[in-house]
């Protein structure tokens, strides 16, 4: 019944990722992320690559314990173990395909190498570990197919497999951590350590440990199967060592580097990474050192728990949380990514119980009896042919219909975004300012140079007169330009000019502000113009600048400068051009 | 060929953005717009390669891909799509770049640019003009061309310092004793001299003077050894616990142990073998 209930709430969130995947892929990440240049990387990265890499490493490390030290007690859980690795691979990859721009180039590495890069050994090692954990749990499905040869091929390769396999695992759990030695100013010092791929190999062996034992408690709670309880407080003990390792040297580190002050300065980062470290692997290791806490059940839960939440947020905070106070610049997933990575796990997990419920992953007793092929010889078609008998698909209605709930629901949210991808954000225009303003002709130039005039700082400079004039700055981000209207109409005609400019088709017709057609500094304004058509009215910036540009370039000799009109930042001009701000407020 | 570089003197610059407008026009960036993703239309981004920060006190510095010596995004792409040329510009190969923006996090001057709105997105970033100078279509960087002050000049690195250094000798009051670029992360081939300090630029005010490269290759360099160990080591655990297994086995049962695999597995293997023979 559990079962029942959590594989209908997975199939949902598939439903819904699959909508956002389509906008991803259609309309590019920066429809479907909150990513920015300043915050390239975010939940993605630090979530399902860093944090499913780390999940995943339960399986080299039951590996080990099993073939290389021999701890045979620790076999029942092998399967589950390197099928979550297996698993936990790939949703790193999966996360790698919505989260680079290319994914199509994702084998490139393979061509193109550059072994000075942390990422290319990341790559390197996820493509070979992701098959490497397929051949280790190959036998899983090959000892229910009809294949013998194959399947002693695949045990006889089981140890040199198990070898490679905790080689390659070394050096990516690690490498994730080399990854981001080469940030040292984006991230915060609580975090940056130059030894940072020990500190990443070091608790991804305590969170595989942990994870083995989340993930063994989970699924015995969903299958209402026995607890292996004194495997797993085996494992808790090992865990309490490696993760009082980790929580030393990562002390040790920090007063070594004299940073430990960074612990007590009170700010957010300071609590985060408290909180981090306390949850992750204090608290986990102080409980497992009880024997009394770690056989029981409760005990094993809260401990596991707290120390896998606490690892994956670690990865997040390093790869993105400890970023923030170096770039200035706070990212919090959008809702469509978040939704990838729920999808992306529960896609996960519901191929891990689609494996438990079809194959013998958890071993029981009474193994040894002889099994039912998937294939078999079809009666039909005699030696060549095979048949494959399906297994049982249970409930395969009501998942139909969560899935589809998602997918509906995934359309419905993402129908205004799908359609019309990303839009550029509004910046609206707000109108002229008529200011007053000091103006002075240098020798050697064409046209005079203005500054706003601040009455409270007194005298006029010599050399510069008062004059009126229009303070032309729509976003008001200090762009500005000082438009002497007076002299432009003077200059140009005097009243016969307003058309030059201003939209007079008839001569009764009147003038508009700028700003109110002109009603985005960068992006065009639906109006309807006087015969009742509904048109376009350039963004104001460009209206402005063609306006402007065109008759400045028309003159002898041309003065279409950018610095011809947006004077405020011309060296000349004296220090009274600071008290714009002052200006501008003005109504 | 010795490496070009671009010098800027940031007291002689007047803000014009003569540069952003020629540089734009030159590499057909298209039009800057108020996206999501930027947090000011008028800094740095995939349609603008370089732009004008003003500072406070009238200063205008012009922002722009550094083209380190020893460039951190070059060392961190996996593919080898950034790319230093001998003749100093770092460069970028669309064709074989994954995506994976790692040199956008590398960078420690945050500079390579993101096309966060394309379906298929690259890196932008300046690239020095390289293919229309190779090429012979330019003389020098659109934006060194554009300058009406000469702030921003373009040459060979060697020569371009001999410039700063003399410019600082000349005035010791205006400038601050230093050519920022210099040593700076390993050296970068666009140098700055100003009378204001330019640590703005980077993440972090100091950048210290070694190229961060070396700070991964310590562990890179390491790569084929823990293979070696990692794997020697976990054989030779395995052996030693087998072989002592074994002994063990002999000595109080005199039946060999079992080997590697005694698990319900192999049984179920060999009862699929003994089927088989039947």
């Amino acid at each position: 019944m559990r079962i029942r209930v959590v594989k209908g709430i997975l199939w949902f969130f598939v439903g819904v990722a699959a909508m956002v995947a389509a906008v991803r892929f259609f309309r590019g990440l920066g429809t479907a992320t909150a990513l920015s240049d300043i915050t390239p990387w975010g939940l993605w990265i630090g979530f399902d690559v860093m944090g499913g890499v780390a999940l995943a490493a339960g399986g080299f490390v039951m590996a080990a314990c099993v073939y290389i030290f021999h701890l045979e007690k620790y076999h029942p859980i092998i399967r589950p173990a390197v099928l979550t690795a297996f698993l936990g691979y790939a949703a790193v990859i999966v996360g790698l395909v919505f989260d680079v721009g290319l994914p199509w180039n994702l084998w490139r590495p393979l061509y193109s190498w550059q072994h000075h890069s942390a990422l290319f050994e990341v790559a390197m090692c996820v493509m070979f570990y992701f098959h490497v954990l397929a051949l280790e749990f190959a036998p899983v499905i090959f000892e229910r197919l009809p294949f013998k040869r194959i399947y002693k091929l695949l045990k006889a390769l089981t140890l040199p497999l198990v070898i490679f396999g905790i080689i390659l695992s070394t050096l990516h759990q690690s490498s994730l951590g080399t990854l981001l030695v080469i940030m040292p100013f984006r991230i915060h010092p609580l975090w940056y350590s130059s030894i940072l791929p020990i500190f990443f190999f070091v608790s991804a062996v305590g969170l595989g440990l942990t994870m083995v034992i989340t993930e063994s408690l989970v699924s015995s709670w969903l299958y209402e199967r026995e607890i292996e309880k004194d495997l797993l407080s085996g494992l808790a003990k090992a865990a309490s060592y490696v993760l009082g390792f980790y929580v030393i040297i990562k002390l040790a580190e920090l007063a070594y580097n004299k940073e430990l002050h960074y612990l007590v300065d009170g700010s957010w980062e300071a609590n985060l990474f408290i909180f981090e470290t306390l949850i992750s692997a204090v608290v986990p290791a102080v409980l497992f050192s009880f024997k009394r806490v770690r056989e029981s059940i409760g005990g094993l839960a809260v401990g596991a728990i707290m120390a896998v939440a606490g690892f994956v947020l670690n990865r997040i905070d390093v790869s993105g949380l400890a970023t923030v106070s170096a770039t200035g610049t706070t990212y919090f997933p959008s809702w469509m990514e978040i939704a990838i990575s729920v999808g992306v796990v529960s896609g996960a997990a519901l191929v891990f119980f689609f494996f438990v419920e079809n194959f013998s992953v958890y071993e029981e007793d009474g193994e040894s009896e002889e099994k039912e092929y998937l294939l078999v010889k079809d009666p039909v078609r005699g030696i060549v042919g095979y048949r494959l008998l399906l297994p049982p698909m249970p409930n395969i209605r009501q998942n139909s219909v969560a899935l589809a709930i998602g997918a509906v629901l995934g359309a419905i949210l993402l129908f205004d975004v799908g359609l019309y991808g990303p839009r550029p954000e509004k910046t609206p225009v707000e109108r002229a300012l008529s200011i007053d303003a000091l103006r002075t002709k240098p020798e050697d130039e064409i046209l005079y140079v203005y500054s706003p005039y601040d009455p409270e700082k007194g005298d006029i400079p010599e050399g510069w007169e008062l004059t009126e004039a229009l303070l032309i700055d729509g976003d008001r981000k200090n762009k500005y330009v000082i438009f002497n209207h007076e002299e432009h109409k003077n200059l140009s005609g005097s009243e016969q000019s307003c058309r030059m400019c201003h939209h007079m088709d008839e001569p009764s017709g009147k003038t508009a502000f700028c700003h109110e057609c002109h009603r985005d500094m960068f992006l065009p304004t639906e109006i309807v113009d006087k015969a009742g058509q509904v048109v376009y009215a350039p963004p104001y910036r460009e209206a402005m600048h063609s306006l402007c540009i065109e008759c400045h370039e028309e003159m002898d000799p041309p003065i279409a400068r950018c610095g011809g009109c947006h004077q405020g930042v011309d060296v000349s001009v004296p220090p009274e051009r600071e008290a714009f701000a002052l200006i501008a407020e003005r109504p | 060929m010795k490496q070009m570089g671009i010098l800027t003197d940031v007291t002689l610059c007047i803000g014009c953005e003569e540069c952003v407008k020629a540089c734009k026009s030159v590499n057909e960036t298209g039009e800057d717009l108020p996206w999501r993703w930027q947090r000011r239309v008028d800094d740095l981004s995939a349609t603008r390669w370089t732009t004008i920060v003003t500072r406070p006190g009238r200063h205008y510095v012009r922002k722009q891909c550094r083209h380190c010596l020893d460039p951190a995004c070059v060392s961190a792409c996996p593919v080898g799509a950034m790319h230093k040329t001998p003749e100093g510009p770092v460069v970028y190969n669309s064709t074989i770049c994954l995506g994976c923006r790692y040199c956008m996090m590398a960078c420690p001057y945050g500079v390579p640019r993101y096309l966060w709105s394309e379906p298929v997105p690259y890196v932008r970033k300046c690239i020095m003009c390289r293919d229309k100078i190779m090429s012979g279509e330019l003389k020098q960087p659109g934006c060194t061309g554009a300058c009406p002050t000469g702030a921003t000049i373009y040459g060979n690195r060697d020569d371009l310092l001999e410039i700063a250094h003399k410019r600082i000798e000349t005035k010791p009051d205006l400038y601050v004793p230093r050519v920022f670029g210099e040593h700076e992360v390993g050296g970068t081939s666009v140098l700055y001299v100003s009378d204001i300090d330019l640590g703005f630029l980077g993440w972090k005010d100091d950048l210290g003077d070694k190229p961060l490269p070396h700070e991964t290759w310590i562990y890179l360099d390491k790569v084929p050894y823990i293979v070696g160990v990692v794997g020697g080591l976990m054989y030779g655990i395995y052996w030693i616990i087998e072989r002592r297994m074994r002994l063990q086995a002999e000595a109080t049962g005199g039946v060999s142990a079992p080997p590697l695999e005694t698990t319900s597995d192999d049984k179920m293997e060999d009862a699929n073998t003994e089927t088989e023979e039947k």
